[in-house]
């Protein structure tokens, strides 16, 4: 499904702040949605978390920069670090670029019960993501024209 | 020209007829004590002066954040001495790398993009960073204000019923004289306040205890929540601002002009006649 010209994969699951998490059993795979990925354009640089570090719902478990913004990427649920994008380090460009494939950041293991209350289906998504463009074009209005 | 700011040995500069902000952003550089908006009175498309001397190190340009329909740009102009660097955002350079700049002299003109948002008027974004630490957001040197630009001009421990007067009045913002100091009382010190009523945060030109509560006008602003070595940050409570009677997305208090800048709540705000008086009132939220 689209908002406007941003891509929001049906399969996926969607977490308020522009992350997306692909979910298989207890694992999941973590990244940037391609609206937030045009939010934070010109990524230069991410801390990714140590494998084997334990987060907590909603704890910030990385954080990646533009030239003037830092965003932080926080855990859907609580859980432990499998792997991270290693790529990134080196072309932290990747999450503008290719957010879906190779602009992952993380995979990680639910330490309980995944719970669904964080986490959006596609249609929820879209329908969240639609109001929050919305406030982000009032918010520039005037800049644009 | 005044002197701003100071970090890495590097100086910056103001003229007297431009306004500073060292809070009223919602970005990280700010937050770290490491950030400085100048407003030169100039709009979008108008010339930008340098406020630093030194030699054009490097010129980058960048897309700025978009919401669709593709991307403005955006430009680090870095101008330096020695090992430490200006870096200047949102001014599309004139300069050249290797070119020497003095204070006050043109460097390129100001320009507007997915940074910004309705009420921001031309300025410009500057840092000092060291010339290792020059693309990320964070990595700035704290920055040290100019003593002019902390000292007060008093407090009135009475409230007063705000009123302003309307020194410029544009869709974006209106800029009010108000009959109140920008000043803050923390504690029994008085000091500068610098900030917007509309973010989590604002700051304060002194180094002041961790939880000090900060009253403006009789109103709580909210409680100092971390101390630098020469500036601090208040954890702003929500606050209501109404301007004759309609509610506004907030002020902002600045520096270096003695003013307060009303924020409308969407775009195009209401525009009001130059010497026109303004209710204003700030309430706590709920």
């Amino acid at each position: 499904m689209k908002v406007d010209e941003f891509m929001f994969p049906n399969e996926l699951k969607y977490m308020k702040g522009h992350m997306w998490v692909s979910l298989e059993g207890k694992k999941a795979l973590l990244g940037l949605t391609s609206l937030g990925a045009s939010l934070s354009k010109e990524i230069v640089h991410i801390d990714l978390p140590l494998e084997d570090e334990v987060f907590e719902a909603l704890e910030p478990l990385a954080s990646f920069e533009t030239i003037k913004s830092v965003t932080e990427v926080n855990s859907p649920f609580r859980c432990r670090v499998l792997k991270t994008n290693q790529l990134l380090l080196d072309k932290p460009s990747l999450l503008n670029k290719d957010p879906y494939a190779r602009g992952w950041i993380a995979q990680i293991e639910a330490l309980d019960e995944i719970p669904q209350d964080e986490l959006m289906n596609v249609g929820e998504a879209v329908k969240y993501y639609k109001q929050i463009l919305s406030a982000e074009r009032d918010k520039y209005k005037g800049i644009y024209e | 020209m005044d002197l701003l700011a100071e970090a890495g040995g590097l100086k910056l500069w103001m003229d007297d007829s431009w306004s500073v902000s060292f809070f009223s952003s919602p970005y990280v550089g700010h937050r770290l004590l490491s950030a400085v908006d100048i407003y030169q009175g100039a709009d979008f498309g108008e010339e930008a002066f340098s406020p630093v001397s030194g030699v054009v190190h490097k010129i980058m340009r960048f897309d700025s954040p978009s919401p669709g329909g593709g991307s403005l740009p955006e430009y680090l102009i870095l101008i330096g001495k020695n090992h430490s660097l200006a870096r200047i955002m949102h001014v599309e350079p004139s300069v050249s790398e290797g070119e020497l700049v003095r204070v006050g002299e043109p460097i390129g003109i100001f320009i507007k993009n997915g940074f910004f948002s309705y009420w921001v008027d031309a300025g410009m974004h500057v840092e000092v960073r060291k010339k290792t630490s020059i693309m990320r957001s964070t990595g700035g040197l704290e920055l040290k204000p100019a003593p002019a630009l902390t000292e007060t001009n008093g407090y009135s421990d009475e409230s007063v019923s705000l009123k302003g007067r309307v020194m410029r009045s544009t869709e974006r913002n209106t800029v009010v004289e108000l009959n109140h100091e920008n000043n803050v009382k923390v504690g029994d010190k008085i000091c500068r306040v610098d900030g917007t009523t509309s973010l989590d945060y604002c700051g304060l030109l002194g180094a002041y205890d961790l939880g000090s509560v900060v009253y403006f006008n009789g109103i709580e602003l909210g409680k100092v929540k971390h101390k630098g070595s020469y500036m601090s940050l208040v954890e702003n409570n929500p606050l209501i601002v109404y301007v004759d009677g309609t509610r506004f997305r907030g002020l902002s208090f600045g520096l270096g002009c003695e003013r307060i800048k009303l924020l409308p709540p969407h775009y195009p705000g209401p525009v009001y006649e130059r010497d026109s008086m303004l209710d204003v009132v700030i309430e706590n939220e709920g």
